[in-house]
């Protein structure tokens, strides 16, 4: 038998990127870690999904490696673990650790809730594993120079989910990835109770006419007030392409407030082509479809406008931090930091199917076999020209989707003009 | 009691003094647990009013911003006609449902109060479990339990919680589904106190069985259903759950009533304290509708006496 | 003519049966589909291969735990509700009270709060007793909010109570508390019956503050519980009907054993709000 401290040794270092001497000062500290992390995040410490099962796979090893330590997960639902959280840094009771979503990380930095990462993560961790995940999330934690999360499961958050077997009977592979060529594929989509394209307009996170107007590129927010103009030209195209889908049959006028899961639920059971979906449950639509062939769903970025590359907008995604009250901030920053080892990395895409957060693992040979080959397509989304994330500090986060959505139910449902449209959703944000 | 023959004014006020203090000391440990559940989070909420809170953050003192923003706010008073238009509605079909189902289970008999007891079935399930489950039935698609009924009929599934004519209605039928028994129960023993010998006299005149209802069931069961209206009207005004698990305040607003607009002010969009200015005005909304049904309970029990 | 209508009679009763059990019956059925099975077409009305996974799943993410603190929760909060509901209830029949106008405004208060209105503050004061996140938590809130229903419906019940029928027993050489216990609780029982199971109801229905108050899995109520199988993956409607199945239960469990109190409390009046 292997002693318990070289076993130790071992799996830390391999934790620290594979550098085996880079680590060593480190590990001497991490010996005396002892205490409890409490943890906040929406997965269950029971529970069966494939997610699930990896973290509980992490814990293990964490406390393998730190016998004196205690690792509780309390799963919060997903939408609430923003504002559970920083109600709870405000009453002194906020948990060691925080899953929570980018858009929300101004506002929760704002707060004072998370703690400066830049004093609590190891040396082996900012010169090997900082570099080695994605700039464009793991730079969007950085407030003033200082890092105050960790972006996790690099991934789009509302891509296009499309059923080939559809698209076939319109002898394509995909669909186009410029509007003025999209909205007639999707129009033609449309048959007998099947529509060409399903859009969730009712969720107070995500709003499809963002993602649409992202196909003018990242210069669609302000630089310094992170807006956008709501009812400017390009806003206006949108509402454009937006009648033109219902004119020609792909979108429905009856189907105004559909949340994302009621999209998902009506795809399994064949109602679109096409849908705006959210992009890490593409597993959980496969399982799920029972009126056409599971393997026939692919994922797609959004069309451009004109010849600007289709769109790929990143966000919200998880983002990890650690909480500016936590006791124990070492021992919740090691835990944080055991996330990305390679192995967690390696355990995330084989088990749960994610892309992983270390870009240096894709050279792993298992990302060239089949069963990969899902993971392989939302990388491709990853590294594609169009690719861009909310702005750090996007104004009204809590209004500006459900104004927007509420814009959009109206360009779908009713015959008002755009403009009035756009201009009453610009005077209720004050925008 | 036995008094002592004798006593002396001083001793009758220490009797009086005594009595008293058992009194509060009784009532105190129910008030004290009262006061801080309910009341003392209602002061601090109104506290919060007069504040601009967003997201935890209290930015200081604003005076009646809150409440006159709302005043000016024309969305508020869209939502103010909802929930008129969801109470009301609701209680149109939820009333004469009740009542026929309270004649129907008094005709049954035995068989009645098996009835009854299956229609309660549904006003013993929570709001957010009648929320998933309508969301599940309702779902638009051949596989689903109200798409198959459509397809059965040639038709295809309707979107009934997307679409923004059909959306209220659906969620106003679900809602009714949800408690119109309960206001069986209630016009039940109202029904139970109106004497036989009257319909047998007013068959004896030749009434017919529309006319006797007109004529003495509809006015011996006034305050019973005064009883059903107002605690539905309480209880449909302040329906949230079931808008929030359903529809989220759609299709463009129609389904935002002002206990919905409490919930996203104040939840969604974290504006706090005007989600807290909502809530006051809810409060004193809620207030005048049991000022309302104690009153009416005061004349009934004036009646009976 | 007289059969016509009595079947037309049962016809429309039969018709509101289905009505008022066909979703729920429709949840027991999707309950047992497996997870490609559930959105099938034409809908299975009953599982063709009848599957229990949905149960195991909520068994092995803890839910019976859920389960139990619910039933806990609501068992405390309605003796905690009953015993100072009636001691104050009577009290308020029998004694002189200071201030008693301003209590019963109070009591009446209490149940004009809307209910998400008083979260956060709720949430600010527990934490400051020390009280969030324990066990505690619930069953003191939820007594807080039945106790005014408790407390009307009992004082209304003794009011009708005659004075004489303790002294009566207080002459036979009883104390007024077993005069109390012996006499007027008895007469009550039908009252405190009805309170207790609207009380139940309120507590094992509750969504807000059971979502607000507590954070540990450990300590979650049964309908928090069950949100999570609406989660990040979309909505898992075989697990959650098998919950909405199990959420049921209880509910119309008790309500039929107490039914009889219930309707007969409302059917001769004893109880008038």
């Amino acid at each position: 038998m292997k002693s318990k401290t070289f076993d130790r040794r071992t799996v830390l270092r391999a934790c620290a990127a594979g550098l085996a001497f880079a680590g060593l000062p480190r590990l001497a500290s991490s010996q005396a870690l002892s205490g409890t992390v409490r943890i906040w995040t929406f997965l269950g410490a029971d529970g069966q999904s494939p997610r699930e099962v990896v973290l509980r796979e992490i814990i293990e090893r964490f406390t393998r490696n730190h016998p004196d330590v205690d690792v509780v997960v309390e799963a919060q639902p997903f939408q609430e673990l923003e504002v559970k959280f920083v109600a709870a840094s405000a009453q002194n009771r906020a948990p060691d650790v925080i899953w929570m979503r980018d858009t929300f990380l101004g506002l929760v930095q704002q707060r004072g809730a998370l703690a400066n990462l830049d004093d609590l993560l190891s040396a082996e961790f900012k010169t090997n594993v900082l570099p080695d995940l994605y700039p464009v999330f793991a730079e969007k934690s950085v407030f003033d120079g200082k890092r105050s999360s960790l972006p996790l499961w690099p991934s789009p958050a509302q891509a296009i989910f499309y059923r080939k077997d559809a698209l076939a009977e319109l002898g394509l592979e995909a669909p186009p990835l410029t509007w003025d060529e999209f909205i007639p594929v999707a129009g033609r989509l449309t048959k007998g109770d099947r529509l060409g394209f399903g859009l969730p307009t009712n969720d107070n996170s995500v709003s499809a006419f963002i993602n649409i107007l992202s196909g003018f590129g990242p210069s669609i927010f302000d630089a310094t007030t992170g807006q956008f103009d709501v009812a400017g030209a390009e806003a206006k195209e949108v509402g454009n392409v937006v009648r033109q889908l219902v004119a020609n049959g792909a979108l429905s006028s009856t189907l105004l407030n559909a949340m994302g899961d009621d999209i998902q639920d009506q795809f399994a059971s064949g109602r679109f082509a096409i849908v705006q979906a959210f992009a890490p449950r593409f597993q959980q639509y496969k399982q799920i479809a029972a009126a056409y062939d599971g393997n026939d769903l692919a994922v797609s970025a959004w069309p451009g406008f004109g010849d600007r590359p289709p769109a790929v907008l990143l966000g919200p995604y998880w983002t990890v931090g650690v909480s500016a009250k936590s006791a124990n901030p070492a021992l919740a920053t090691a835990f944080v930091e055991s996330l990305y080892s390679r192995e967690a990395s390696m355990s995330w895409a084989k088990t749960a199917g994610l892309v992983p957060d270390r870009m240096s693992a894709l050279k792993d040979p298992y990302f060239g076999t089949p069963e990969a080959a899902d993971i392989h397509n939302f990388t491709e989304l990853l590294s594609a020209p169009g690719v861009m994330t909310f702005p750090q500090r996007m104004p009204d986060i809590t209004k500006v989707f459900p104004v927007m959505n509420t814009a959009l139910q109206e360009l779908i449902g009713t015959d008002e003009s755009v403009d009035a449209i756009l201009d009453r959703a610009k005077s209720t944000l004050g925008w | 009691m036995q008094h002592p023959p004798l006593a002396s004014q001083h001793s009758l006020d220490v009797l009086a003094r005594r009595a008293r203090l058992v009194g509060s000391s009784l009532v105190g440990p129910a008030l004290l647990l009262v006061v801080a559940i309910n009341i003392l989070p209602a002061i601090y909420g109104f506290y919060l009013s007069l504040h601009e809170v967003f997201f935890f953050g209290n930015e200081g003192f604003a005076g009646l911003k809150n409440y006159t923003e709302l005043l000016r706010d024309s969305f508020a008073w869209q939502a103010i006609g909802r929930s008129l238009l969801f109470t009301f509605a609701s209680l149109a079909i939820a009333v004469p449902l009740a009542l026929l189902a309270a004649m129907g289970v008094r005709r049954l008999g035995r068989w009645g109060s098996v009835l009854l007891t299956v229609l309660l079935v549904p006003w013993a399930m929570s709001p957010i479990v009648v929320a998933l489950l309508w969301k599940w039935i309702l779902v638009p698609s051949p596989g689903g339990l109200v798409g198959a009924i459509f397809t059965a009929f040639g038709m295809p599934p309707q979107d009934l919680l997307t679409d923004p004519v059909l959306a209220m209605p659906t969620l106003i039928i679900v809602a009714v589904w949800r408690n119109f028994a309960f206001a069986t129960i209630i016009l039940i023993g109202g029904l139970g106190q109106i004497p036989r010998d009257l319909y047998k006299a007013a068959s004896v005149d030749g009434l017919d069985a529309w006319e006797s209802f007109c004529k003495i069931t509809l006015p011996l069961l006034a305050p019973s259903l005064l009883i059903v209206i107002s605690m539905l009207t309480i209880s449909y005004f302040n329906e949230v759950q079931l808008i929030i698990g359903l529809t989220g305040g759609g299709p463009i607003r129609q389904t935002s009533t002002l206990a919905y607009s409490l919930y996203h002010t104040g939840f969604v969009e974290l504006n706090q304290g005007k989600g807290n200015a909502i809530a006051v005005i809810m409060f004193l909304i809620n207030m005048g509708l049991i000022a309302v049904y104690i009153r009416i309970l005061g004349k009934q029990a004036g009646a009976a006496a | 003519m007289k059969i016509l209508s009595r079947t037309l009679l049962l016809l429309a009763c039969l018709l509101a049966a289905i009505v008022a059990l066909g979703p729920i019956l429709w949840a027991v059925s999707t309950s047992f589909k497996s997870t490609n099975r559930i959105f099938a077409v034409p809908p299975e009305i009953v599982p063709q291969i009848p599957t229990t996974q949905h149960y195991s799943k909520l068994a092995a993410e803890g839910v019976q735990w859920a389960f139990l603190n619910s039933t806990g929760y609501a068992v405390l909060a309605v003796l905690i509700a009953l015993i100072l509901g009636s001691i104050a209830g009577y009290a308020l029949t029998r004694y002189p009270v200071a201030g008693k106008p301003a209590i019963l405004l109070v009591f009446l208060g209490a149940m004009a709060v809307p209910g998400f209105a008083v979260l956060l503050p709720t949430q600010m004061l527990a934490t400051g007793l020390g009280l969030y996140n324990t066990w505690a938590i619930l069953p003191i809130i939820y007594a807080g909010h039945i106790l005014p229903f408790a407390v009307w419906v009992t004082r209304s019940h003794f009011a009708t109570i005659p004075r004489e029928l303790e002294q009566a027993a207080e002459i036979d050489g009883y104390s007024r508390a077993e005069a109390v216990w012996k006499i007027v609780l008895p007469g009550a029982k039908p009252a405190l019956l009805a309170a207790a199971t609207f009380g139940f109801l309120h507590c094992w229905n509750d969504y807000v503050t059971g979502s607000t108050m507590v954070d540990s899995p450990n300590l979650r109520t049964l309908q928090v519980a069950l949100i999570f199988f609406q989660g990040f993956h979309g909505r898992d409607w075989g697990a959650l009907m098998a919950g909405v199945v199990i959420a049921t239960i209880p509910p119309v469990l008790i309500f039929l054993l107490f039914r009889k109190f219930l309707i007969g409390g409302f059917a001769d009046g004893s109880i008038k709000g």
